[in-house]
């Protein structure tokens, strides 16, 4: 399916004039543009092509088009059907890609396109009286109509109501599909947003967080990151439940933590009587089926003014060091995007710093400490350094600040992978 | 830290920041020099419908800070402290407040005992909003 839809955009657009030579020949023949002036005043082969239903007008027999999985243009023919009339109509477009007429291959076709075309309408009526209907399509790749179902049970009901319309069996084919995700992006970072990128909102029973960043885990496990104090109990694993922005915005749940270590008195740097780790970061694995995107940052027009209004998104490109405390020095500029605040940006002024958390007894050990704005419900947010453009380098996982909002604390990524194992953040 | 009385996480539920909420900072209006100054600080929700409140951190957090006659801040209870920056969804019953006790030292940030005069407190709520909820001012004459 991933190659007729790539091709599609190409044949809805085109507008093709046909050559208008009478040659029968398979081999490459080079357009002759003064000779189709003559012959019929029109332009010569252009590198458009028409669409599937003009092509199935200019092509008898014309039963589909596609790139095959080795990129080559491959067209189907019924039975019986000349060749030469596809290299005519496919000409321009072949030698423009640097293509002979030779390059097309022909695959025989069962049905033509326009049968073809006629069945899915039909096919659509029925399948859709189901509501485990996901697509209808007239797969160009396989010269068949093509239904997805979402679910097993739904498979019969397609496949009964498809036999009453009266369409052959051999024509469709009827298989599992996930179901299509409406892709609702924020326009807050405290709003929805599908597929839920890092700096958006978060909720779990009683507070409001950000998201860190998406990350995958080396059993294929879909994640994110955020702070371990956004957590129901600030080290150690209950199952959190997670939603996105709010419960009572879409009560769905969209993930469950998975992995926070607990905190341990006595490790080398721990002071006595207090409890440490290296990071105050936690994962959550995302519930079946939720769209999320990996390596994205909700971004907003421009830092440090307080908007939340997202306007398009950072890219991950790489990660910072994977040792303890970074490889980010002091004096240089990162950023974090959260839901209170917002984008903010400001300079590295102490790394490796072992932190006292305000009100507890625990220690973060070797943090890093920025000068920019943050506040309450900003933990667990990105942060990051900007490479070039939009392109970014993961540094860490934000989890304080002080009172006056004007200085953040982060983990640096190292930490966050030394406590929760390897992940694939892009 | 001061912490603030509450009962158990509450559900989920949409913010409603009332503007209603009563803040009153108790403090008393003469202290003999050197002595340590009680301060109680009420968030009281006197309406009779709940408010959520959205607080900075996993407890209800305030600030005190103390300034003299021109205006210069001597004392700030978080200054230097680095909190947790989660948000808290606290709802306030009607008629339910939050109380957090401090004692003022009357020494400055750096550690040194201030002089006899005239000083103004408030006390800050940190929620979701830049400067938090702020009392009040009460002003203490030190002898």
């Amino acid at each position: 399916m991933a190659r007729s839809r790539l091709f599609r955009p190409v044949l809805a657009a085109a507008l093709v004039v046909v050559a208008v030579s009478c040659r029968d020949s398979s081999n490459p023949v080079e357009p002759d543009a003064g000779l189709l002036a003559a012959r019929g005043g029109q332009a010569g082969p252009t590198a458009d092509l028409a669409s599937a239903d003009e092509l199935a007008g200019r092509i008898p027999g014309f039963g589909g088009l596609f790139l095959d999985a080795s990129g080559a243009p491959t067209v189907y023919l019924t039975r019986g059907s000349a060749r030469a009339n596809a290299e005519r109509a496919l000409e321009g477009y072949l030698i423009a890609k640097g293509l002979g007429v030779a390059a097309l291959k022909v695959q025989e076709a069962r049905y033509g396109w326009q049968q073809l075309e006629r069945w899915k309408a039909t096919a659509t009526a029925a399948a859709f009286e189901s509501q485990g209907a996901v697509f209808v399509d007239n797969d160009e790749t396989a010269n068949r109509v093509r239904i997805g179902v979402a679910d097993l049970s739904s498979m019969g009901q397609v496949k009964a109501a498809v036999a009453r319309s009266g369409l052959p069996d051999d024509a469709v084919i009827i298989e599992r599909a996930d179901p299509i995700v409406m892709v609702q992006a924020a326009t807050n970072l405290q709003g929805r947003d599908r597929p839920v990128r890092a700096g958006v909102q978060i909720n779990f029973p009683g507070f409001v967080c950000s998201v860190g960043f998406n990350a995958t885990t080396s059993s294929g496990q879909k994640s994110f990151v955020t702070a371990s104090h956004c957590t129901n109990t600030q080290g150690g694993v209950e199952s959190t439940p997670y939603w996105q922005p709010l419960q009572s915005v879409d009560p769905t749940q969209l993930a469950t933590e998975v992995a926070d270590p607990v905190y341990q008195r006595g490790g080398a740097g721990c002071p006595n009587g207090r409890l440490c780790r290296y990071s105050d970061a936690s994962r959550a694995a995302y519930a079946n089926g939720t769209n999320q995107a990996l390596g994205l940052i909700a971004k907003t027009a421009t830092p440090n003014t307080g908007t939340l209004a997202i306007s398009g998104s950072f890219t991950i490109a790489s990660d910072d060091c994977g040792t303890t405390g970074g490889c980010i020095a002091t004096g240089t500029t990162v950023n974090k995007v959260g839901r209170t605040t917002g984008w903010t940006s400001g300079n590295i002024t102490n790394t490796c710093v072992n932190t006292g958390v305000s009100g507890s007894r625990i220690v973060q050990l070797c943090q890093t400490f920025v000068s920019a704005g943050v506040g309450g419900g900003d933990s667990g947010s990105d942060v990051f350094q900007i490479i070039s453009g939009t392109s970014v380098k993961l540094a860490g996982v934000l989890w304080g600040g002080n009172s006056a909002g004007t200085q953040f604390v982060y983990s640096p990524f190292g930490n966050v992978t030394r406590e929760l194992g390897a992940l694939t953040t892009h | 830290m001061s912490r603030g009385s509450s009962g158990p996480s509450p559900p989920t539920e949409l913010p409603t920041q009332s503007s209603q909420l009563r803040l009153t900072l108790e403090a008393p209006a003469r202290a003999r020099l050197g002595e340590p100054v009680l301060l109680v600080f009420t968030v009281a929700n006197p309406g009779n419908s709940p408010v959520t409140l959205y607080l900075m951190g996993r407890d209800p957090t305030a600030d005190f800070q103390v300034t003299d006659h021109q205006g210069r801040q001597i004392w700030s209870h978080l200054r230097g402290r680095v909190g947790m920056a989660p948000l808290r969804l606290l709802p306030l019953e009607a008629e339910q407040r939050l109380s957090f006790h401090q004692e003022w030292n009357q020494r400055s940030d750096t550690g040194k005992p201030v002089a006899p005069g005239t000083y103004l407190v408030r006390a800050i709520l940190l929620t979701d909003q830049p400067g938090g909820l702020a009392s009040p001012p009460a002003s203490i004459r030190i002898e």
